[in-house]
């Protein structure tokens, strides 16, 4: 018996050298991390896939298919995906990320260079944000514009083009096509978290906070007028009429306000669905409590913007970057600092 | 007593007839040791190419008449039925609707998806990640999805009387659904590393 004894005693002195107990205050500073994604050297091509999006129907209940062409995603400098060499989005510095965290961890870059905390105290939140802005070090966020900002986290050789052409088969025979395409783009700051909230009603439900930044050098809508998209033998000129030409443009959407006016995306109990941003005020009782939510969302809450330096309709570039000549020129277009005091949107079922 | 010492005697020997072939690696040599190669994969999926379990397919797009357990996933206007792929349903809050990821179907293809680690070197120091590596086509079948919202997780036919197996109440609104076939290039990696 005492031999067993002795092997077990032996045991945890060997044992010693490998684990060590973790001291309180150490284990204070654990946190749950998240994983950060890179991708690196990456280029997607859809040409070769026939890709449709059907169950959106006409008024009358037919399905109108919409055929996905010309997807794309690659280094700038593609020529609208003709040219496609691959892109390295993220670093290891600032990186793609997805983590669970606490509300009182997150932080929101306000328009005014500022941090600030926009989820509740007292939650956790599942984050997926793309790399993110910096207050110092950063590198411009559109090439050779300076009003974007030069707070992203991305540099030159991680713009992106990224392009895709859809065609809507209206009626048998005609088709209509909308095409995009976004040359060096940058989505720094764009984020998802999402949360579990008591609901209006008491219930539980999903609720979340979004922004999407986009910043694009040149961003091109092509439309389609002509019969069948016959766009065989046409030329520069006929094409640049049906074009919409935005030059150094960024928009910078939220939608949500953590603390009092979380994005509400759900499926109502009778199947429908429901995009819902509250009024921030809602949950205040007095006077005085109201006032304080008006004034904490007024301050903090993401505003949207959308700037757009030259805004064309028609016309030609002479260089991928340049403001095109001809066509109509509406020069600048801003909407800046716009915020959603109560929003829903909800499906109805016309059949 | 006897038996256990013989058992101690046994136990002590059997290190010693091993050791000529397995060493214990101490801590120093340990660290120098990285994960070499990798691994290279090649799959194909098939996900319910020819309908599931839940229901059978039916011989007209009328839900009117369809039995309790037959069910067509064919387009709005189409003239010949189809058979469901798989259904996968969440609900969000308490006595709240549900997101259904509806009728995911058909075959996936792809060759040379790798994995393997990588040590770069980054503004904070060196780092090991896990690299990703895409394959450079991924191929597909009829391939299908579609996303909706629905007021119970399971289908029902709303078509039919509650006595005929059906459910005149339920109500589900796709979205959207899409339909895939041929090939997508993707090319390079996704690195993969832990942050804090």
């Amino acid at each position: 018996m005492n031999r067993y004894l002795l092997l077990a005693a032996v045991l945890p002195a060997t044992m010693a050298g490998a684990m060590e107990p973790l001291s309180d205050a150490e284990l204070s500073d654990v946190q749950g991390a998240g994983l950060g994604f890179v991708l690196d050297q990456v280029l997607l091509d859809g040409s070769g896939a026939q890709i449709v999006i059907n169950d959106i129907t006409d008024g009358q209940g037919r399905n109108v298919p919409i055929s996905v062409k010309n997807l794309y995603l690659g280094a700038a400098g593609s020529n609208k995906g003709t040219n496609l060499s691959p892109v390295t989005i993220g670093s290891l510095d600032h990186p793609f990320e997805l983590e669970l965290a606490k509300g009182e961890e997150l932080r929101t870059l306000r328009d005014d260079g500022q941090w600030v905390q926009t989820t509740p105290n007292n939650i956790t939140v599942l984050s997926f944000k793309f790399p993110e802005r910096l207050v110092a070090g950063g590198n411009p966020c559109i090439d050779g514009y300076a009003a974007a900002g030069s707070n992203c986290s991305t540099g030159s050789s991680g713009r992106a083009d990224l392009g895709v052409r859809f065609d809507f088969q209206v009626a048998a025979g005609r088709t209509e096509m909308l095409a995009l395409d976004f040359h060096q783009l940058v989505m720094d700051g764009s984020y998802l978290r999402l949360w579990g909230d008591p609901g209006q009603n008491g219930n539980g439900e999903l609720v979340g906070e979004a922004r999407i930044n986009l910043f694009a050098k040149t961003l091109e809508v092509m439309s389609c007028a002509q019969v069948n998209c016959n766009t065989a033998g046409e030329t520069a000129a006929q094409r640049g009429a049906r074009t919409l030409y935005i030059t150094n443009g960024y928009a910078n959407i939220a939608l949500g306000y953590g603390k009092s006016q979380p994005l509400r995306l759900r499926s109502s109990a009778d199947g429908q669905f429901v995009l819902e941003l509250q009024n921030p005020t809602a949950s205040g009782t007095t006077a005085a409590q109201r006032q304080a939510l008006a004034s904490d969302f007024y301050a903090n809450a993401p505003r949207t913007n959308l700037v757009f330096e030259n805004l064309t309709v028609g016309g030609t570039r002479s260089s991928p970057t340049a403001i095109p000549t001809g066509g109509y020129n509406f020069g600048r277009n801003e909407i800046s600092g716009l915020s959603f005091n109560y929003l829903k949107v909800t499906s109805y079922d016309l059949r | 007593m006897t038996c256990a010492k013989a058992a101690v005697v046994l136990l002590s020997l059997l290190p010693a007839l091993t050791l000529a072939e397995m060493q214990a690696l101490d801590d120093s040599t340990l660290s120098e040791m990285s994960g070499q190669g990798g691994v290279y994969l090649s799959g194909e999926f098939s996900i319910n190419k020819n309908g599931g379990v839940l229901w059978e397919t039916p011989t007209t797009n009328n839900p009117a008449q369809w039995t309790a357990n037959q069910r067509s996933c064919a387009l709005a206007g189409a003239t010949s039925p189809e058979s469901c792929g798989m259904r996968v349903a969440v609900r969000s809050g308490a006595n709240a609707g549900w997101y259904v990821l509806d009728n995911l179907k058909g075959i996936f293809s792809f060759e040379g998806l790798t994995l393997d680690t990588r040590t770069l070197t980054s503004a904070s120091g060196e780092r090991e990640v896990l690299a990703l590596g895409l394959p450079n086509e991924i191929r597909f079948k009829g391939g299908n999805f579609s996303f909706g919202v629905a007021s119970q997780g399971g289908w029902k036919n709303k078509a039919l009387s509650a006595a005929n197996g059906g459910d005149p109440s339920y109500q589900q609104t796709n979205i959207f659904s899409a339909k895939i076939d041929g090939s997508i290039r993707m090319q390079g990696s996704v690195l993969v590393f832990p942050t804090n």
